[in-house]
């Protein structure tokens, strides 16, 4: 359901758009400098595999912020994070965003976990590297915000608690199928939610 | 009148958004929109009023999101009252002809296990209340923007098991024709038509040209009334306003070609308003919906796709079954449910496109373990499943818990078969094998089967369930102790694909006692597809089987060439003598490992090779020399090398994984010496209550395997007493625990505490991404490991301690 009195905008891309990068997938995957082809053609058959059930889906809404001390008022929530004032610099607009590569990612890896747990472990490193680099794709693509300039529910002393409040801001639950346990854990588990500040230029 | 009589007959229309209309009024605040039945009713019945006047047949409540989930259980009971009270007061004051209040309900806004938290029957429970409290001012039911087929299963339960009501479903679909957790529009057609629901459609997300398309699908395949309430269009915004991009002209426009297609029910989702109504209404005035005719399809599905019992023959994987397989059995009764999922997902590899899953064992709680089964699978596979078992009481926790339209695995012509069968496959839907032998046994004709088979499915259709849902078992005996068996089965099989009727086999019963049972199998399986065999119950790694199945539909074409009776005969007669006269074809496959040793095997990651390599050691050493000489040397070697940051961790696991091909040629030898199944020191894994995240607990499992260890592993999200439970259970002295989030260690705590109280001589390691050293011992953990060879080394020193008191 799209609410446009928030004017909030969904976006879905195809993995292809998606340029992941090998080293990311690697560090993951728990290997940083590693030179085993074995571990490189797995990487590339994992990806494969990940590109073929993942489903790249985003919601967002541009927002005014208002600050008051370091209090940092959104309208649907009032943040009193100091990291969160030195990342916006009191910048008064910004965008909040859910993004997710969907649950066919869950399902993989649980399947993996059953039939082989060496392969479970490098496609769960090609998931993390794909939602981050879709999150990187949105920064640059749609927010004109450099890549990972990005800040999150739980990021310094910004609380988690922020995070049911941005999935209902957004409404993301039907637009995007981003819900959390109670434990507030997202599910589908490879996903994000993050604030990005507005450009005065764009 | 009962809106069910008019339905198909003429066009039903719905109303439009309730939101947009709320937006137009500046009342959205963001805030749950549900309260305005009780702070502003006035203004809900004046959007329903604006919908009566446009000409809407049907008003849907204003409770979308009025779930327990979202409201105490008082306010949700005033909202829901209140909503109804708006819905009638509309109807009265608007006057005129007969219009009908649907229930409105929406998403519950949680994903449901395995992959979120909320149980399927915890979700059944919580549709279960809004309908209890809104069915007795409704006239019917509308499920609607579901976007998951799982949670359209719960609601539409609950909507059946407390109240009599018209049932109506609408999913969302994406521009990828799928819902958000996968399930295309056929899946969707066969679940919802199994669950028997009353009319079936889409709505939201989509504008109605695209919704056209997916309706085509819809038309093709459903045997029910047809319902679309697409979105205006796209929205984008113009001078500060929202606009969609589909005017109410070009919406009637739409809609009178969805009536062409085949749709009776009219609706609208986002950004539709009274003018679009009014607009569809007088462009389908004067006009009848298309007929509504009965599809033939035979369809199974899980929640992603279904199979269809049509041309080509289908093959239903027939391993997850205890009868003569002693690792099944064994599986089974030690709950190793990992085994079990491996077996599904290897036959779907090998072809097989339908699992059949059998856990009926006597010593054993059939119900319980066929429910966690059918969970565990339908997690980790997205193939359909056969749900085979003779204890009613299972059948039902099992056909509740699927996520789709099973196959049920059987009813026969006895009267006490059908009675238990039909009414659980009637509310839970299904396509049933029907097995032809009743109170008599086995009829010795092919004549007397059919015409058990036609019993069968005239008392199927005497409960409501079509014979398109009833798949014929014409028995396969063997044909080594009468040579008629196999033309009986082959004559039957005929006779029945004549009547329009799918039909299944249980092919290898055919070969019991010969010799080459692959060969007689596959060849009697080839005639039983001339014969028009649609579906066969076998073991897809008989690579022979396979072919044949290939062969058959790449040679012949998708119609049987010949299915002449004397020729089926003859043929049949024949089997015996060409598998009597072949030679012994087999050979060994020699094996190409060249120089390589199991302990470079196992150091480089290679199953195959390592276990091709151990196999041949093991036939010239003894089996504990095999493990402690080369495998645990080579875990060494790469466990070191993964503590010293040389080898990372996949390529561990690797090794890990190799080390088990070679470890299970060594079971395999240990259980033909002696009956030491149970050998090992006993470890519990889980991860704790909370957490659905599973990949740490794996690795450490995996590695303690590798040493030796009995690991019982209960799973993630486990709640503490759960773990309790197993440690008394089992008398394990070591439990691991996981935990990844900082949300989830309190639980881990609950844990340990627990355990304290309730056995504190046992010992709990615990680990996962946020622990420390110094969180460890916060929350009373007597050891932590910082990574799964931590967790082999705490192993070593905790089994080390106990033998030394």
């Amino acid at each position: 359901m799209v609410d446009l009195m928030n004017r909030i905008e969904t976006i879905s891309r195809d993995f292809s758009c998606l340029c992941v990068p090998q080293k990311d997938i690697l560090l993951y995957s728990g290997c940083r400098n590693c030179e085993d082809p074995r571990l490189h053609s797995l990487c590339a058959e994992c990806m494969e595999e990940l590109s073929d059930s993942a489903n790249l889906k985003a919601v967002y809404a541009e927002i005014n912020v208002n600050f008051e001390g370091n209090t940092a008022d959104f309208g649907f929530y009032k943040a009193e994070s100091r990291s969160l004032k030195t990342f916006l610099a009191d910048c008064n607009k910004a965008y909040v965003f859910a993004a997710t590569i969907g649950i066919g990612a869950d399902r993989l890896i649980n399947k993996y976990s059953t039939l082989s747990p060496a392969k479970a472990v490098v496609i769960d490193g090609c998931a993390t590297a794909a939602i981050e680099c879709w999150c990187d794709h949105l920064c640059r693509e749609v927010f004109r915000v450099p890549e990972q300039e990005r800040f999150s529910p739980g990021y310094g002393d910004l609380p988690l608690d922020m995070q049911p409040r941005i999935l209902s801001y957004l409404d993301a639950g039907l637009n995007i199928g981003l819900s959390m346990t109670e434990s507030m854990l997202l599910t589908p588990t490879k996903s994000v939610t993050a604030i990005v500040k507005k450009r005065t230029d764009s | 009148m009962n809106i069910k009589e008019t339905l198909g007959k003429s066009f039903i229309f719905f109303d439009g958004a309730m939101g947009t209309e709320l937006q137009k009024r500046g009342l959205r605040t963001g805030e749950l929109p549900e309260r305005l039945n009780l702070t502003n009713p006035e203004a809900i019945t004046e959007i329903h009023c604006s919908y009566l006047q446009a000409g809407s047949d049907v008003i849907s409540t204003n409770t979308f999101g009025a779930n327990p989930l979202k409201f105490s259980s008082d306010e949700l009971e005033q909202v829901i009252s209140a909503a109804i009270d708006c819905a009638q007061k509309a109807i009265k004051d608007t006057g005129g002809k007969k219009r009908y209040i649907a229930l409105d309900i929406g998403p519950l806004g949680k994903i449901l296990k395995p992959f979120g938290d909320l149980p399927f029957e915890d979700a059944v429970e919580a549709f279960a209340k809004v309908v209890r409290i809104g069915a007795k001012g409704a006239d019917l039911i509308l499920i609607e923007t579901m976007n998951d087929s799982y949670e359209t299963k719960a609601a539409v339960l609950a909507a059946k098991e407390n109240s009599n009501l018209p049932i109506f479903v609408t999913n969302v679909y994406d521009e990828k024709e799928k819902l958000m957790t996968g399930a295309d529009a056929l899946s969707m057609i066969a679940l919802l038509e199994g669950l028997d629901v009353d009319a079936i459609g889409m709505n939201c997300s989509l504008g109605p040209k695209k919704m056209n398309e997916i309706l085509r699908t819809f038309a093709e395949y459903s045997s029910t009334p047809l319902m679309i309430s697409p979105n205006a269009g796209l929205p984008h915004t113009e001078n500060d306003k929202v606009v969609y991009d589909v005017s109410p002209e070009e919406y009637a426009q739409e809609m009178v070609k969805s009536a062409g297609i085949g749709a009776c029910i009219i609706g609208g989702c986002c950004g539709t308003t009274p003018e679009y109504i009014k607009a569809a209404v007088s462009a389908l005035d004067g006009k009848n919906p298309k007929e509504i005719t009965r599809k033939n399809h035979c369809l199974v599905s899980s929640y992603t796709h279904t199979v269809e019992f049509a041309d080509t023959p289908v093959i239903i994987g027939e391993r997850i079954n205890p009868t003569g397989k002693k690792k099944v059995k064994d599986a089974l009764r030690e709950e190793d449910y990992a085994f079990i999922l491996r077996e599904g997902l290897y036959q779907q590899q090998a072809g097989a496109q339908i699992l059949d899953v059998n856990c009926g064992l006597p010593e054993i709680d059939e119900a319980r373990v066929m429910k966690k089964v059918i969970e565990d699978l339908q997690g980790v596979c997205d193939a359909p499943l056969q749900i085979d078992t003779s204890d009613p009481v299972a059948l039902e926790y099992a056909l509740r818990t699927y996520n789709g339209k099973p196959m049920i695995n059987s009813v026969n012509g006895k009267k006490e078969s059908m009675e238990a069968v039909f009414p659980l496959a009637k509310k839970y839907g299904g396509v049933i094998v029907a097995l032809t032998l009743d109170e008599n046994g086995i009829p010795e004709t092919p004549e007397q089967r059919v015409e058990i088979a036609n019993k069968i499915i005239k008392t199927a259709e005497s409960y409501g369930i079509d014979r398109k849902n009833i798949v014929v078992d014409t028995l396969t005996m063997a044909i080594s102790a009468d040579e008629n068996a196999g033309r009986v089965t082959l004559e039957a099989i005929k006779a029945i694909s004549d009547m329009g009727i799918k039909t299944t086999l249980g092919v290898s019963n055919i070969s019991f006692g010969l010799p080459h049972r692959d060969y007689v199998n596959s060849a009697f399986f080839s005639l039983a597809l001339k014969a028009g065999l649609s579906s066969a119950i076998m073991n897809p790694h008989s690579e022979r089987m396979i072919n044949t199945c290939r062969k058959d539909f790449g040679g012949y074409g998708t119609s049987p060439a010949s299915k002449d009776k004397e020729e089926l005969a003859q043929f049949a007669g024949n089997i015996i003598n060409e598998v009597m006269n072949m030679e012994d074809v087999e050979q060994l496959v020699p094996a190409h490992t060249g120089s390589l040793t199991l302990k470079d095997a196992v150091i480089s990651g290679l199953s195959e090779e390592s276990s091709s390599l151990a196999k041949s050691l093991l036939a010239e050493n003894d089996p504990l020399e095999v493990v402690n000489a080369h495998i645990i040397p080579a875990l060494d070697v790469v466990g070191t090398g993964f503590e010293q940051g040389k080898v990372y961790l996949p390529q561990l696991l690797m090794s890990a994984e190799a080390a088990k091909a070679a470890f299970s040629q060594v079971k395999e030898v240990l259980s033909k010496a002696s009956d030491s199944a149970d050998k090992g020191e006993k470890i519990i894994v889980a991860t704790v209550k909370g957490d659905i995240h599973d990949i740490g607990k794996n690795i450490v499992k995996i590695l303690l395997e590798n040493y030796g260890y009995k690991v019982i592993d209960l799973g993630k999200d486990v709640p503490e007493e759960e773990i309790l439970c197993a440690v008394q259970k089992t008398g394990a002295t070591l439990v691991a625990l996981s935990a990844l989030m900082t949300t989830t260690v309190p639980s881990m705590e609950r844990t340990i505490k627990l355990l304290r109280e309730k056995c504190p001589q046992t010992k709990v390691t615990v680990g996962g991404a946020v622990l420390s050293k110094e969180y460890a011992d916060m929350i009373g953990a007597d050891y932590y490991s910082k990574d799964a060879m931590g967790a082999v080394r705490v192993a070593a020193e905790h089994f080390k301690t106990i033998k030394g008191e």
